[in-house]
């Protein structure tokens, strides 16, 4: 699914922020990436939905170099990403609903399908009563909700996500981890950066750690 | 306009001003354009008028009486019926000269005892291809100080004087419509910089350039048929009060110089096109902008 070769990444001039990465995630896999702030784990994520290029190594998306994707062809690559930003990156002049429909919409899924999907997923992240509330006025954790809502409505294969349990308390953040783990079963390759020791330690799933721009792979959490 | 757009176009400053340039683009662009169908009208006219059509002048003589002028009249007519070409020729009555006249000599022209002199209205039948100088030779033979006017040379020269200013109100036409698609090039490319992120990520959500640029192109549209609208019926609004001052103005010696009732129709066309073209030139702008940042 995602593999990635003597990767290195250096904005302008300035040093490597990740330097020889190389793993290989599976399809159907479940990493986490953990490691300090600064370590470059959403550099990491970048490459993988790639806002971001390699300045060396290879990356392999989906069976393809993805430098080998020609601007033609990366809408449809990328709706096959689920991507959820550490500062959401929700729409402020958009509904809940709306926000939640653009994956489907861009892609051009029926209003009927949309209609139906959106509002049970909505149902199901807790913010059925907010469909037509604008991000603003949500709290930070619904704000959370709602982003990781958009970034699975369209089934992506592959879901990453960036920190997307740092503004809600360990309840809420255990049930999110809970859908992500169904979206995992049903066989989509979940990669999540996260700070979160707790989450880290109750779903026991190997970890990419990242410790000034090198990787150090680890295997799933001991049990307690 | 209540459409859902994953851009908060409605909201812009920046796009505040478009209705206004385009109205004013529109008002212009809409005078200058009744204006080139309004002289492509009268050159029309008058060159079918003139086309086909001669004057032989008879000057007046000394100690000219009636019977001797009609008698060269008639010698006139006479060799003109003989020439290969000529539908008909006809002595124009003394007063309708007079009448003609009048407004240079006032209405005294066809009473009074001016030696006036005659003229002849010669039709050519259609594509006749008459020597003209073999023509005169014999007029001035059978009625000497007979004249040949062809009307060609004057006819020609209003003509193009007329298709000049046709050519410079296209040109202001053309010239108004560059600087308008230029103001919705620059409007869009402002946008497009104000919306940065929205635009980033509707991109990363897989969304097509194409999709995106309908976004825009749809806001654009309705600007621009917002300040077309308006600025046509201004424009509309003064070319009636225009043609309703003239009316009553007694332009007998031109043709009318008024709108022919198919233009009326193009001019309310007008502001459809002027919105079709702002949304297609956002669209291409748009378009050209995301292709660039990949």
């Amino acid at each position: 699914m995602v593999q990635f070769e003597n990767v290195g990444v250096r904005y302008g001039t300035g040093p490597e922020v990740l330097s020889d990465i190389t793993f290989d995630l599976p399809d159907s896999s479940f990493h986490f990436v953990t490691g300090p702030s600064g370590a470059g784990k959403s550099s990491l994520l970048k490459l993988m939905y790639l806002a971001l290029r390699p300045s060396r190594g290879l990356i392999n998306l989906f069976d393809r170099n993805a430098a080998s994707y020609t601007t033609a062809e990366l809408p449809a690559v990328r709706r096959q990403i689920g991507v959820v930003f550490q500062n959401f990156r929700l729409i402020d002049h958009l509904s809940t609903f709306d926000n939640v429909a653009l994956p489907l919409r861009v892609s051009g899924a029926a209003e009927s399908m949309i209609q139906k999907h959106v509002s049970e997923l909505l149902g199901w992240v807790g913010l059925a009563d907010h469909l037509e509330a604008r991000p603003p006025t949500l709290s930070g954790g619904q704000q959370q909700r709602v982003a990781i809502a958009r970034a699975v409505i369209a089934r992506p294969r592959l879901l990453l996500a960036d920190e997307p349990t740092g503004n809600v308390d360990d309840v809420i953040a255990v049930r999110l981890l809970y859908l992500f783990e169904e979206l995992n079963r049903m066989g989509t390759t979940v990669v999540i950066a996260t700070h979160n020791e707790y989450l880290v330690n109750r779903f026991r799933h190997p970890q990419l750690h990242l410790e000034g721009g090198r990787l150090d792979a680890r295997p799933p959490a001991a049990g307690n | 306009m209540a459409q859902r757009t994953d851009l908060p176009l409605s909201d812009d400053s920046t796009t505040r001003l478009v209705p206004w340039i385009v109205g004013v683009m529109a008002y212009l662009a809409a005078l200058a354009l009744a204006a080139a169908l309004t002289l492509s009208n009268v050159a029309r006219e008058w060159s079918e008028g003139l086309e086909g059509s001669l004057t032989v002048q008879i000057p007046a003589a000394e100690n000219d009486t009636p019977q001797t002028t009609d008698a060269r009249i008639v010698a006139a007519v006479r060799v003109l019926l003989k020439t290969e070409g000529v539908d008909s020729a006809r002595p124009i009555p003394l007063p309708e000269i007079g009448k003609m006249l009048e407004p240079w000599l006032g209405s005294a022209a066809a009473t009074a005892d001016l030696p006036l002199p005659r003229v002849i209205d010669v039709r050519l039948k259609p594509d006749a291809a008459i020597d003209y100088t073999a023509l005169s030779e014999r007029l001035v033979n059978a009625v000497p100080g007979a004249s040949l006017e062809t009307h060609e040379k004057w006819r020609n020269t209003l003509l193009l004087l007329f298709r000049s200013i046709e050519a410079v109100a296209i040109v202001v036409i053309l010239l108004i419509s560059a600087v308008a698609l230029a103001a919705i090039v620059l409007t869009t490319r402002s946008v497009l910089a104000v919306h940065h992120e929205i635009v980033e990520l509707l991109h990363l959500i897989g969304a097509q350039d194409t999709y995106i640029a309908e976004q825009f192109q749809r806001h654009a549209f309705h600007l621009a048929l917002k300040g077309s609208v308006g600025g046509t019926a201004c424009a509309l609004a003064t070319l009636i009060g225009i043609v309703q001052l003239t009316g009553d103005l007694d332009a007998s010696l031109l043709p009318p110089a008024t709108l022919a009732y198919w233009h009326w129709p193009v001019l309310a066309l007008l502001p459809a096109a002027e919105a079709y073209g702002a949304m297609f030139t956002a669209r291409l702008t748009i378009l050209r902008a995301l292709r660039r940042m990949g």
